[in-house]
């Protein structure tokens, strides 16, 4: 799904785009012209992942029984909407207009793998892929992202970063209780979730483009031009994995075995 | 020993259920290490081997954690179990310009030990430096203790020279002992313990200010010393080439890069001792009498690991030997005895060493001779 911005629409949520043409070429001026492509293509990469989520939440009411949790759900999703209305919104006060595809490459093979364990039903598999692997990695990145980038869009990503580590928040106390039914099940299928879901991050954010370009970036691979805003893609992948261990640390999965999935992840 | 519940899990399920008696907090000084365990873990999922150049850029980022259990089984027959905690502290990032990071790193690693309900643990090579820099918090977390080792590690050393000595036919109380960063824990120890039994001792640190008061004391007690850098200015400090002849017996208890050409300074029969994790001199310090590495212990019986593989993960060049600073926690626990034996700068005493040392002698963990690799023999030629 290849989505032009300019043709969504707002709503009661999403108010109008303040500022005019001036204002934003005013903005545009704070962005480099060298770092211009790169953030384009990580406002692209934030609004299409959180188009991902704002789907899996949505996906997620129709994989679980519990009223309060599909309540829940909603509300999660409608958050992510506005999460991807909030770099939308920033994208146009800048002059940025990105890309956004959420049949790319690698938020389908995200999007496909959350939808298989939808429809078996598989709320804890549903659970773990977008609040935990997904958020982890959008926490982290977003907080690396929001140091990197200059005023406003910074900013932006840093309190996205900070609404998203909520999600986290939400699943741990319920997948430890999980894991307390029975720690050798619950291992054994988080690891095959791992392996199913945090092969396409890993491949997504492998030192090269592993499976070819990811249909998202305008031009070609960002992860080439990160450092223009002092950004490189091992650092923004090691500091999401490290997130990612330690929120399995606090669910209660062995540390050595936690250890062991992450660097068997294609690099 | 006291069991309490896990609040982090560590791999082998039995640690978890049933307690630990103590953990060893480490990191790695070689690479080549890290690949052998990165690679040993991706084959036991079916997967190829990675080159350093895949490992690096992850390894900095994993954040400290247990990763195998160790039983071991004294000479009594008493059986402990432990964990191991690896900070993941980069072999290139052990500099003084990684100091706050690392701290962090291993602060991580005491809570951790906390939470998994260790007594008593041990905070090997580098790691140390958390309580030698005088954090007194971290001398205990609730009723669990952190210990550096330092006291059995330089009872080792200590014993280890007066070994080399008989062995070589040397008079120890003829001897001129060098003892390279005689004021850091360690070396101040061995300086304590050597007061008296040798002949003369030569000092050598980086401070001229600690330096010269541990001169100052040790003349007062009369021990001949001959004071380098004396006050004088700090690049003093750093130049061992006027002590280097002097020596017979030379103890590196301290990280220093000695000039290379200082190898020839040394007296062909000097007995040199490296006591330091990751070596303390480097390897272009090239004496032409052999260096070896002290302050190692050695098990009665060998230790095992929960999962198995990760048993050539600890791996030194002899059979059953451990490193003194680990063994110190595993003689308390064995003898339910938690406390922060070792902790701060400079406080060892003569007493602390010997009654480190009798209690591991009774559990038949006793130091390792000083031995040396030899092109020839893989094995290791004792000296």
């Amino acid at each position: 799904m290849n989505l032009n911005i300019h043709h969504m629409h707002s709503t009661e949520t999403t108010p109008a785009i303040p500022g005019s043409q001036d204002s934003a070429i005013l903005r545009a001026s704070a962005i480099l012209p060298t770092q211009h492509s790169v953030i384009t293509d990580i406002l692209s990469q934030a609004i299409t992942g959180e188009l991902i989520g704002m789907s899996n939440f949505a996906s997620l009411t129709e994989a679980i029984d519990d009223v309060h949790e599909k309540m829940e759900a909603v509300e999660h999703a409608n958050c992510e909407r506005g999460h991807a209305e909030g770099f939308i919104r920033i994208a146009q006060q800048f002059g940025i207009t990105p890309r956004i595809n959420t049949d790319g490459y690698y938020w389908k093979a995200v999007r496909d793998c959350f939808l298989s364990y939808c429809r078996r039903k598989d709320f804890i598999g549903c659970l773990v892929i977008q609040e935990v692997m997904l958020e982890c990695f959008a926490v982290s990145m977003y907080n690396d992202v929001g140091h990197a980038l200059p005023g406003e869009i910074g900013r932006l990503f840093l309190a996205i970063s900070e609404e998203e580590r909520e999600h986290i928040e939400h699943s741990i106390d319920l997948l430890r209780s999980e894991m307390d039914k029975d720690p050798q099940a619950f291992i054994e299928k988080i690891k095959s979730i791992h392996f199913d879901c945090m092969t396409i991050l890993a491949e997504w954010t492998a030192a090269t483009d592993v499976r070819g370009h990811c249909g998202v970036c305008k031009g070609k691979c960002m992860k080439e031009s990160l450092h223009e805003v002092l950004l490189d893609v091992a650092t923004l992948r090691g500091n999401a994995m490290n997130l990612y261990m330690r929120t399995l640390d606090r669910i209660g999965l062995p540390a050595q075995k936690t250890l062991q999935w992450v660097v068997s992840l294609p690099v | 020993m006291g069991r309490q519940s896990a609040g982090i899990n560590p791999s082998p399920a039995s640690l978890s259920a049933a307690g630990i008696d103590f953990a060893l907090i480490g990191h790695q000084v070689s690479w080549e290490r890290i690949v052998f365990l990165t690679n040993r873990m991706r084959r036991e999922e079916g997967l190829d081997g990675l080159p350093l150049s895949s490992i690096r850029p992850m390894f900095r980022h994993i954040p400290p954690r247990p990763l195998f259990g160790i039983e071991l089984m004294s000479a009594t027959g008493e059986t402990v179990r432990g964990v191991y905690i690896e900070t993941f502290i980069a072999p290139d990032e052990c500099d003084p310009a990684h100091l706050y990071p690392n701290i962090a790193r291993v602060k991580e690693a005491c809570a951790i030990a906390a939470r998994l309900g260790a007594p008593i643990t041990a905070l090997g090579g580098l790691t140390s430096i958390v309580l030698e820099t005088g954090a007194s918090s971290l001398k205990q977390i609730g009723q669990h203790y952190f210990t550096t080792g330092n006291t059995l590690t330089a009872a080792f050393v200590a014993n280890s020279i007066e070994d080399a000595c008989r062995k070589s036919g040397r008079s120890l109380s003829e001897a001129t002992l060098l003892v390279i960063g005689s004021t850091g824990d360690i070396g101040s120890a061995c300086v304590r313990w050597f007061t008296h039994r040798v002949k003369k001792i030569l000092l050598h640190a980086r401070q001229p200010g600690p330096l010269r008061a541990q001169a100052d004391a040790l003349q007062s007690d009369g021990q001949p010393a001959i004071v380098a850098p004396g006050g004088k200015p700090i690049s003093w400090s750093t130049d061992l080439k006027t002590l280097l002849p002097q020596a017979s017996i030379v103890i590196a208890a301290a990280s220093t890069t000695i000039d290379p050409a200082y190898g020839t300074l040394l007296p062909d029969d000097a007995i040199v001792c490296d006591a330091g994790y990751p070596a303390n001199i480097g390897k272009t310090f090239t004496p032409r009498s052999p260096v070896f590495p002290g302050g190692l212990g050695v098990l009665p019986n060998d230790f095992t690991t929960d999962p198995a593989w990760f048993r050539p993960f600890y791996r030194l060049a002899g059979p059953r030997q451990v490193h003194g600073c680990l063994l110190e926690a595993v003689v308390l626990a064995l003898e339910k005895k938690a406390s922060a034996y070792s902790s701060g700068r400079g406080h060892i005493t003569i007493a602390a060493m010997e009654d480190i040392f009798g209690l591991a002698a009774r559990h038949g963990i006793t130091p390792a001779m000083l031995f040396r690799p030899t092109e020839t023999n893989p094995i290791y030629e004792h000296y």
